[in-house]
């Protein structure tokens, strides 16, 4: 007889509130649910109610930690929509900024990872080496985490040739922080007894699901948004996707280690080669004409996509926003199954989820089953009574 | 009443404060060792002292489903296992009335697990239910290693009194020099009766909260908590009395040789993760099993002996 295990809407694995259902016997769970919901923000609805200069700060915000990624997809889509090139240095300058965002983020993960497999020690000299990389992202855009260094044609900051050094130096110790993640999981017997054949993923159920990022490129799935619909400066420079076939939660953590070192590559060579220019085009009276354009940008957590519909006016009549997170969190029920109690934490971190950014409102009628999305007002309308 | 009942008295009383006092400034100094370790600033000392206090002053609650005679049972069995332990350890030249059955000892180390089990399956939570069930895996799997590599030092002084185990060890020399891997086999198990790392699987946070703990506050809870501070005196002062000559027949030497084994245990600590509930049962019934039986096989044939 199985007994139901709630993990959520608080607990101390999760950092931010969702809900697994997992149906035990014993230490072995036989059915997995998952309930999302409970961070709901209404972000779609407010940004056609904005105009598109106030876009850019609203969907900063969509996600705390891939902020960036967010801000640029949208400037993208929109300098899309109104047909504007982007000068040569703040394309250098956006993947130089994206990159430094795929490795806080990813240093955060295995933070997250660490802690989850109760190796504190691990998970606190981690986030202390996270923040060379936060030090490096406020000297650059002057904030930690909503950088507002986006704008539609551009970026609305350049980094003085002074500060060059320094970045190149905190390069290193970033790197040489990396080299102690990879002592840590590649020769720590213990962590790799917990990560190895867990939380199984297969290419067909990969595939089937849609899994986007890191978590599909362990699946063996070759998909990397800076390859296959190159933006920004991404190919002009050279580095590698990096794939793994084992499908399991070692195969994550090792595709995302290897990425930090991508990153810090692309960094190196986006610093490098960085041309001289302005570093915003010069849009005068931005004029939109009627029409729609998606863009996509490969976010830490996977493909991010915002699809824009303007109708002429300098407000956008709709935008959509798919988060990398909404399909990873799709394969976890998938890949809970048939694991261990002790390894739902883990399995679960493994997809580095986030929750912000995909909780969506259906209020589904169960008598005649229509499914409708509810308004901002009308939520809150309804948390009154 | 004579002197002598009068000064045993006394000791009835004033061993538990002291045990309690230096435990819950060993678990402090665990604490804060870990914390440096891990490029934290760590509690100040008097923060175990703290929370008990505030936990005595606060209200209990008792959920609705929970058993009521188990749930507050749970936390005194803890504690009675712990004290019982605490009055049959002698410190150094300081040796107390009752001191010191080995046998006894190890039996009341066991009710503190017995009770965990009791109160995480009486609280009617099911994190609580999957601790308890953790919890009895890991007592089933560590008290074969733990009463086994206990028994050698008996074994070898051909007494169950640790006072005449700590006795043989001041001619004979340290157990943990003759019997190194009965030594290693009863660290293994130290760590997993102090809870920490890898062995803190019933209470594994990220997974079950505070597992067996999760339904319990206020006074029951700080009940939890001074059995806690007793158990740092209690168990490394077991490991010096056994293994490291009861402190050579100096209380200020046993004290710093307890401080040394938490030290090690703090830095154990601060090195591992945390194991699956399997691995934890296999690697104590093959391993620390199989250290502890050797130097059993060499403390009662006297084969390969040094």
């Amino acid at each position: 007889m199985p007994v139901a295990l709630p993990i959520g809407p608080y607990h101390p694995a999760l950092k931010e509130n969702t809900y697994f259902r997992l149906e035990v016997e014993g230490e072995r769970i036989v059915n997995a649910d998952l309930k999302i919901g409970y961070n709901h923000r209404g972000v779609e609805w407010l940004a056609a109610r904005r105009t598109y200069h106030q876009d850019i700060f609203l969907c900063e915000r969509v996600c705390g930690i891939c902020s960036n990624a967010h801000s640029t997809c949208f400037c993208q889509t929109v300098e899309d929509v109104a047909r504007i090139d982007v000068p040569d240095r703040a394309k250098y300058l956006r993947v130089i900024v994206a990159e430094l965002e795929r490795l806080h983020s990813h240093f955060l993960w295995f933070g997250v990872a660490m802690h989850v497999i109760g190796f504190d020690t691990a998970f606190m000299h981690m986030w202390k080496d996270r923040e060379t990389i936060m030090k490096i992202i406020e000297s650059i855009t002057g904030k930690r985490v909503n950088h507002g260094f986006n704008t539609i044609g551009g970026t609305r900051r350049d980094f003085a040739p002074s500060i060059v050094k320094s970045i190149a130096d905190g390069i290193d110790a970033i790197e040489k922080a990396a080299d102690r993640i990879r002592n840590a999981v590649t020769k720590d017997r213990l962590v790799k007894k917990r990560a190895l054949d867990i939380g199984y993923l297969s290419v067909e159920d990969a595939k089937r699901i849609s899994v986007v990022g890191p978590t599909a490129r362990a699946s063996g799935i070759n998909v990397d948004i800076r390859r296959d619909d190159p933006y920004a400066a991404y190919s002009e420079l050279d580095w590698n996707v990096v794939i793994r076939d084992e499908g399991d939660v070692l195969a994550r953590v090792v595709v995302r280690l290897l990425e930090i070192y991508e990153s810090i590559r692309l960094v190196r060579e986006a610093l490098k080669s960085l041309p001289n220019g302005p570093i915003s085009a010069d849009i005068g009276q931005l004029e939109f004409p009627v029409s729609e354009a998606y863009g996509r940008v490969e976010a830490p957590r996977g493909e991010l996509f915002y699809f824009i519909k303007s109708n002429g006016t300098n407000v956008p009549e709709r935008v959509k926003i798919r988060t990398p997170s909404y399909m990873n969190n799709a394969a976890l029920t998938t890949m809970l199954i048939g694991n261990s109690t002790a390894d739902a934490p883990l399995v679960i971190a493994s997809i580095d989820p986030c929750y912000s950014c995909t909780d969506r409102v259906a209020i589904i009628d169960v008598k005649n089953g229509e499914t409708a999305y509810a308004t901002m007002e009308e939520l809150s309308r309804r948390k009154r009574h | 009443m004579t002197p002598s009942t009068l000064s045993s008295l006394a000791f009835y009383v004033l061993q538990p404060a002291f045990g309690f006092i230096v435990g819950a400034l060993f678990y402090w100094v665990f604490r804060k060792v870990r914390a440096r370790l891990q490029a934290r600033r760590g509690p100040p000392w008097y923060q175990t002292f703290a929370d008990v206090t505030k936990l005595l002053f606060k209200e209990s609650i008792t959920p609705l489903i929970a058993d009521k005679t188990i749930f507050y049972l749970a936390p005194l069995l803890a504690f009675t296992g712990y004290l019982v332990a605490l009055l049959q350890m002698p410190m150094g030249n300081v040796q107390p009335p009752l001191a010191g059955d080995l046998i006894v000892v190890l039996i009341f180390l066991t009710l503190p697990g017995v009770a965990v089990i009791l109160g995480g399956s009486g609280s009617g939570s099911p994190y609580g239910a999957i601790g308890s069930s953790r919890e009895t895996a890991l007592l089933v799997a560590s008290e074969i290693p733990f009463v086994i590599s206990a028994l050698v030092t008996g074994i070898q002084s051909k007494s169950m009194n640790i006072l005449d185990i700590t006795d043989t060890q001041n001619q004979f020399g340290p157990m943990a020099f003759h019997y190194p891997l009965a030594t290693a086999a009863f660290f293994i198990c130290m760590l997993l009766k102090l809870g920490r790392k890898p062995f803190d699987i019933p209470d594994a946070e990220v997974e079950i909260i505070a597992g067996p703990y999760t339904e319990y506050s206020g006074s029951l809870l700080g009940l939890f908590e001074i059995s806690n501070a007793l158990r740092w005196f209690v168990i490394p002062a077991l490991a010096v009395n056994l293994f490291f000559a009861g402190g050579f027949a100096n209380v200020i030497v046993f004290l710093i040789l307890s401080l040394a084994v938490v030290a090690l245990i703090s830095f154990l600590d601060a090195q591992n993760s945390r194991y699956r509930i399997d691995q934890a049962f296999n690697f104590l019934l093959t391993w620390a099993t199989l250290l502890a039986l050797i130097d059993l096989l060499r403390a009662s044939t006297g084969w390969a002996l040094w």
